[in-house]
């Protein structure tokens, strides 16, 4: 799919959005001074219509056009002025000297009204005229008392070329095209220079994220300061992205380094027993003792791998059923399974249970929660001491918090930013916890991210350690 | 030769005591660091081999804990931690090797036999008092050109006294670095073995090569009366 960029889009339509604004512009501009250059011209002609029409006199019962001898005698007042008028009935007509025997387009409206039209000149000359009927003025009664002007209506016609006129709208039409594309050119110019300025942060960052090769997935992107706000939130959110990303990819990269590590010791075992027992001939019975030595060994490997296809299994897992869980009832089943441990431990258990601890969500993940975390918690208690379970249901959110007390005398408190990541063990070494491969707490919190709640471990100073699991009252959805 | 091994997990501890005792190391062993820890401070040991991840104290703890009582017993680290940050920290912390798990035991007593070299200043597997060549790998004895057949304890005893050519050894360290089943005390079994080896290198009429030293022990001379 072609797909333009952001900089093309803006500069394509700004600058036709622009260059019509401009052309509009200008157009209703010229419009507006054409129609006001008319205005003014049609003013001085009504102007000028109107200190002559007055000249259409009546003496004697006769119509004089004074208005002739006037013109004759101020040229200069005149200018180049054409005039005609016609009697109304009988069409006679009476024109300036300029005008010859030509005739001007003859033009009126109502009595007095004034009509202003265009009209080509005798000599071919555009020009503008008015119209106007009118009645001949009555200066003495006496002689004119039989004359009634409202019979005799004269047309007068005063027209004037508008080669000036034309001029001046000509030289403004041109000053508007030069001016008005100069100033397109400046303003595309600026819009281009703004838009490249304003999208080279952008650009920056995208030839950044071109730049970088599949190592560099995770790390963030350097964001350049003058990168638009707009921008600048789409690219945080991105990094933070590519920080979940980098931070997910680096615990894959430390569990598959841990998977290698602990598979190792068992490999070496293996690996001595092997190679001990082919040093030098044996009797047949010392080579079974060695080979069931080495088959333990092998099983154990073996429940190691199926635990880390358990944990790959459930990474993967995309749905979960949600169903109503009574976590009293579970906590106490889970706990009997785990009672002979505990009782050879000497524990003892403190019940603290909310009446209302159910939930909605998968059963059989919620179980793996409850069960790494009570055996986690028998596994590292010291001998007689007391477990409590206690859960609370608060908001949303049902809690289920278990403590137990690490051995007395024991010299460092353990790391608890480190009970979630693969393989951790509060003792470093495999032979002081039994069957503990280290990776029940880290199997929760991915279970616990799953149903959309949390895990957290806290110690305090005096070596008690709480789990605490937040499950979510309903979890409706998986990931 | 007397080696300490420090490492928790059972099948592997357990096969290299059996390889090092056939190869005829006295072995000490414990899964504990704190075990490990007071054998390594009241014993004198040829080799220590020491896991990293030890229960109670670390590997590396201990071995901090050795240097900083000036401790110098060679130290080869056995971990399965590869990385090289890993390695280094080991041997910033004083280790002489790092083993990486997992390893060829044969690999394994090539090392042993290599930082026991070092420690007596001894670059060849050959080592020679007089006319007396022993060679550390295949274990065998040669005096004047003519191979002399010892038993594993018997070789064990002269290695020991080859290490410390013309210098008197005592009783005890003799027991303690040479017999892995010695218990200390008034044994006379130091005495019996030396007669037997005197025996072997002396044959056909050649000088005595191991003195007593009444009240002090016994010592490989290099160039016998």
């Amino acid at each position: 799919m072609n797909r333009p960029s952001i900089r093309t889009r803006l500069l394509v339509w700004t600058t036709l959005v622009t260059t019509f604004i401009m052309v509009a512009a200008g157009y209703i501009l010229f419009q507006s001074l054409r129609s006001s250059l008319y205005e003014q011209f049609d003013n001085v002609l009504n102007d000028a219509a109107t200190v002559v029409i007055i000249e259409i006199e009546v003496k004697e019962s006769k119509i004089y056009h004074e208005w002739k001898k006037s013109l004759e005698n101020h040229p200069i007042v005149a200018g180049g002025a054409l005039i005609q008028v016609w009697d109304y009935h009988t069409n006679e007509t009476t024109r300036s000297t300029l005008l010859g025997d030509n005739n001007l387009e003859k033009n009126y409206g109502a009595l007095g009204e004034r009509v202003f039209y265009n009209l080509d000149l005798p000599d071919g000359r555009k020009g503008r005229a008015v119209g106007i009927l009118t009645l001949p003025i009555i200066e003495e009664q006496s002689g004119n008392e039989d004359f009634l002007p409202e019979e005799h209506p004269q047309i007068f016609v005063w027209a004037q070329n508008t080669n000036h006129l034309q001029r001046t709208l000509r030289r403004a039409r041109n000053t508007f095209l030069i001016a008005g594309s100069v100033g397109l050119i400046l303003i595309w110019f600026a819009i281009f220079v703004i838009i490249s300025l304003s999208s080279r942060a952008m650009k920056t960052l995208v030839e950044e994220v071109h730049a970088r090769d599949g190592s560099e997935v995770g790390k963030p992107l350097s964001l350049p300061d003058n990168l638009p706000s707009e921008i600048a939130g789409i690219a945080e959110r991105f990094n933070a992205l590519l920080s979940k990303i980098d931070s997910s990819r680096e615990r894959d990269r430390d569990f598959f380094m841990n998977v290698a590590h602990e598979v190792r010791t068992p490999v070496a075992g293996i690996r001595a027993i092997i190679e001990q027992a082919l040093r030098r001939p044996r009797e047949i019975p010392d080579y079974q003792i060695r080979l069931q030595n080495a088959l333990e060994e092998v099983e154990g490997l073996n429940r190691l791998v199926d635990r880390l296809m358990k944990f790959g299994r459930l990474k993967r897992q995309q749905d979960f059923q949600p169903e109503y869980i009574d976590l009293i009832q579970l906590s106490e089943h889970l706990w009997n399974l785990l009672e002979p441990k505990a009782t050879q431990k000497g524990l003892s258990v403190q019940w603290n249970l909310d009446p209302e601890s159910y939930l909605q969500s998968d059963a059989e993940l919620v179980r793996v929660v409850v069960t790494n975390i009570f055996d986690n918690a028998v596994s590292y208690s010291g001998d007689h001491s007391t477990i409590s379970i206690k859960t609370i249901r608060k908001d949303k959110t049902l809690r289920l918090l278990v403590s137990n007390s690490i051995p007395p005398g024991t010299e460092k408190l353990p790391d608890v930013s480190r009970f979630f990541d693969a393989f951790y063990r509060a003792d470093s070494s495999r032979n002081q916890t039994g069957h503990h491969a280290g990776i029940g707490l880290s199997f929760s919190r991915e279970v616990m991210e799953l149903l959309g709640g949390s895990i957290t471990a806290s110690c305090s100073a005096d070596g008690v350690i709480t789990l605490e699991a937040n499950f979510p009252l309903q979890s409706s959805t998986g990931h | 030769m007397r080696i300490l091994v420090l490492e928790d997990y059972p099948p592997l501890k357990n096969s290299i005591c059996e390889c090092l005792s056939e190869e005829g190391y006295a072995v000490d062993s414990s899964d504990s660091g704190e075990e490990g820890l007071w054998f390594a401070n009241n014993h004198e040991y040829d080799v220590m081999l020491l896991d990293i991840m030890l229960p109670k104290i670390s590997g590396l703890d201990i071995l901090k804990n050795l240097r900083a009582r000036a401790n110098n017993v060679p130290v080869i680290l056995i971990s399965a931690r590869d990385t090289v940050e890993q390695r280094i920290e080991g041997l910033e912390c004083g280790a002489d090797d790092y083993l990486i798990k997992p390893f060829a035991l044969e690999e394994l007593v090539a090392r042993v036999r290599a930082q026991i070299r070092r420690k007596h200043q001894s670059k060849s597997p050959l080592i020679k008092v007089g006319d007396i060549t022993l060679n550390t790998a295949t274990k065998t004895v040669n005096r004047g050109g003519d191979e002399i057949p010892l038993t594993r304890r018997e070789y064990n005893l002269l290695e020991c006294f080859a290490f410390k050519k013309d210098e008197v050894i005592s009783r005890d360290y003799i027991a303690r670095h040479a017999y892995e089943d010695y218990e200390g005390g008034s044994s006379n079994v130091v005495d019996v073995y030396v007669g037997y080896l005197r025996k072997k290198l002396n044959a056909n009429g050649l000088p005595n090569a191991i003195e007593t030293r009444r009240g002090h022990g016994y010592v490989l001379l290099s160039e016998p009366a």
